[in-house]
């Protein structure tokens, strides 16, 4: 994935860099908005990664910028800015994730795969069922059915479930969910996640004694689908 | 400006305004006066005129400050005929019409007159009147006027004098004790008797003075409490990695920990910062009318399956009431962390119950409750009731109270018979 990385700090930007490249990427670092932005308008990138505060434009200004000139590439932000309205302010100008600093490298390779252009399965998006190998959902009447069984998930429960099949084959972390599915953004130490996870488990797993949803230690969650049969 | 600088300016305007009404009233007495002398000139005139010319004698209605004179034909008759007093001899000299000048009486006193003259049937006619009255009478006005200035001068120079050397020691209190504040004296308070403006201006200060001194009082302790609080994690981690430099193999697990440890402590910044900036105000701005018999059902979706795979029962008891304006994502925090505390003092199979609404959510346990002495202690940054047993920061209730405070709602700390009972009331 060729990937733009707008970050000014001396130790951060490299670092961030050498790891995304050996994570086999195609990284071009830049620590200047202007630049950047002229890089943007020549090379072909599949996702950015903008810190928000950099000089010459600042993050916020290069993606409305880019945004309004109708590029819409996948855009991360990194920043030490994390309250809410902060994200919000992101969010607006056309960001599709926000990352808080400090961060963990897992959590970054998560949300680039989630939201990187490849990992969108466009066909799923914004339409009334979704399906993922025998598991189908009616977002409109809130339906899980596997192998044409009716399973009885709660709300959460289904919307934890919508979200894993938008995100199959990928990784998930903790923060993402809780971030999506009950818009948290912060560190509620309670199980939260594990245990609805657990229940989800059990709802859609346990009857067919198989596993979709494993467990990344210490990272997240990768739903992988099971074959139609 | 001093209020004694500030009472002399109102003296000296009031002088001002008192003597241009002075010299106004005596103008505008003096024309009242001479406009009525001259109408009754113009009737007596008309009269000695009318009598002049049927019976030759200027005998009308004597009275004793009414003086005629009439010069007939004076280029054939050098005569003069004068009833009650002397005129000037070059008076017929004057020119037709109303003149003030000066008469001799018959005892040989001069005196003010206001004299009228018209020609009419080649005679001269002249009447007169005396002015002594109306100067008299403007003399006593002006005395009056005098003496009031004087004693009115007096009287409210002494009450601004005495008013404002009064307000000048109260401001002059009120500037020693934000000077003492200044240098740091947080604990220094404004006493000023009384009911007016300046009481009000010092109790605010006051009111200031003490939310300064209890942010400082916290900001003293919280200091104190971070560095306390951070060296313990951070020795764990200063050990940790040691070891690590003298392992030649990488322990995973040990890494693990390490990264954990880091977490932690940005996890006590992350909520530090977080109740400084609620405190400051300047999250409030998200505030929303919010259903709490939706907000409850949300809230018991999320937290009851935790609630009982931790090992408690769980209930949820909602009364409908009107919406309710707060800032959602800040409630659900404060309820976050009641959760924590009820489970992390009560006992595995006791009941975790919400009451949400009309007006209030209540998180209700099982637990051994909170001391009545530890109640206001509780709620401080960085305090836990028995730190050895506890897991945690101490900052959770700090931050519940925080929440309560930017929505000026009342955090309800309760012990009741069978355990805690912990929430928010709206007002």
């Amino acid at each position: 994935m060729r990937i733009l990385l707008l970050e000014d700090d001396a130790r951060l930007g490299p670092w961030l860099k050498k790891n995304l490249t050996d994570d086999g990427n195609i990284t071009d670092l830049f620590s200047d908005g202007v630049r950047a932005e002229l890089a943007i308008k020549k090379l072909n990138y599949e996702i950015l990664i903008i810190d928000r505060m950099t000089p010459g434009i600042d993050g916020l200004s290069l993606v409305k910028k880019i945004r309004s000139e109708g590029n819409n590439i996948p855009v991360i932000f990194l920043t030490a800015l994390n309250e809410i309205e902060n994200r919000l302010e992101g969010f607006e100008a056309g960001a599709d994730d926000y990352l808080a600093k400090p961060f963990s490298f897992d959590e970054l390779i998560s949300r680039i795969n989630a939201i990187s252009k490849r990992s969108i399965n466009k066909k799923r998006l914004n339409i009334e069922t979704i399906k993922s190998g025998d598991i189908e959902l009616d977002l409109i009447k809130r339906i899980c059915f596997r192998q044409k069984k009716k399973i009885d998930l709660n709300n959460k429960e289904l919307t934890l479930m919508e979200y894993f099949i938008r995100f199959e084959g990928k990784r998930v972390t903790k923060a993402m969910l809780l971030e999506l599915v009950w818009n948290i953004n912060f560190d509620p130490t309670t199980s939260i996640i594990e245990t609805h996870i657990s229940r989800l488990r059990s709802k859609i797993e346990k009857p067919f004694q198989d596993r979709l949803i494993k467990t990344v230690r210490g990272s997240g969650y990768v739903y992988t689908p099971k074959k139609n049969i | 400006m001093s209020a004694i600088r500030q009472a002399f300016i109102l003296i000296s305007i009031y002088s001002v305004v008192f003597i241009f009404c002075w010299v106004m009233s005596n103008f505008f007495i003096e024309r009242k006066i001479i406009e009525n002398i001259d109408r009754d000139l113009s009737y007596d005139l008309e009269g000695i005129s009318l009598l002049w010319q049927s019976q030759k004698t200027l005998a009308l209605r004597p009275s004793q400050d009414s003086y005629y004179m009439i010069i007939p034909n004076p280029q054939g008759y050098q005569g003069r005929i004068a009833e009650g007093a002397i005129f000037p001899g070059n008076i017929i000299f004057f020119p037709e019409g109303y003149h003030s000048t000066n008469l001799i009486a018959e005892n040989g006193t001069p005196f003010k007159a206001r004299t009228l003259i018209r020609n009419r049937d080649d005679n001269i006619y002249i009447a007169a009147k005396s002015l002594e009255t109306q100067i008299q009478i403007r003399r006593t006005i002006n005395e009056i006027f005098f003496f009031s200035a004087i004693f009115s001068l007096i009287f409210i120079s002494l009450v601004i004098i005495v008013v404002a050397r009064n307000t000048q020691i109260r401001i002059s209190k009120i500037e020693t004790s934000l000077n003492f504040i200044k240098s740091g004296r947080l604990k220094t308070r404004i006493k000023l008797d009384g009911d007016d403006d300046l009481v009000k201006v010092s109790n605010s200060i006051n009111q200031t003075t003490q939310q300064l001194e209890n942010l400082m009082g916290q900001f003293k302790n919280q200091s104190a409490n971070i560095a306390h609080d951070l060296k313990t994690p951070l020795t764990n981690l200063r050990l940790s990695l040691e070891k690590k430099i003298n392992t030649k193999k990488i322990n995973q697990k040990q890494i693990r920990d390490s990264i954990h440890q880091i977490d932690e402590i940005i996890n006590i910044f992350d909520t530090i910062i977080k109740i400084a900036k609620i405190q400051s105000g300047s999250e409030r701005k998200k505030f929303s009318k919010v259903s709490l018999n939706e907000f409850g059902k949300e809230i018991f979706e999320t937290y009851g399956p935790v609630i009982e795979d931790k090992g408690f029962i769980t209930s949820i008891n909602i009364v409908n009431g009107d919406k309710i304006k707060m800032d959602k994502d800040l409630v659900f925090i404060l309820i976050t962390n009641l959760i924590q505390n009820a489970l992390k003092f009560s006992k595995k199979g006791t009941m975790i119950a919400f009451d949400f609404g009309p007006d209030k959510i209540l998180i209700k346990d099982q637990g051994p409750g909170i001391p009545n002495s530890q109640k206001n202690k509780v709620i401080k940054p960085l305090y836990q009731i028995n730190k050895m047993k506890e897991e945690g920061l101490g900052l959770g209730l700090a931050m519940v109270k925080a929440i309560c405070e930017i929505h000026k709602a009342d955090l309800i700390i309760k012990n009741n018979s069978t355990g805690l009972v912990m929430g928010i009331k709206f007002k």
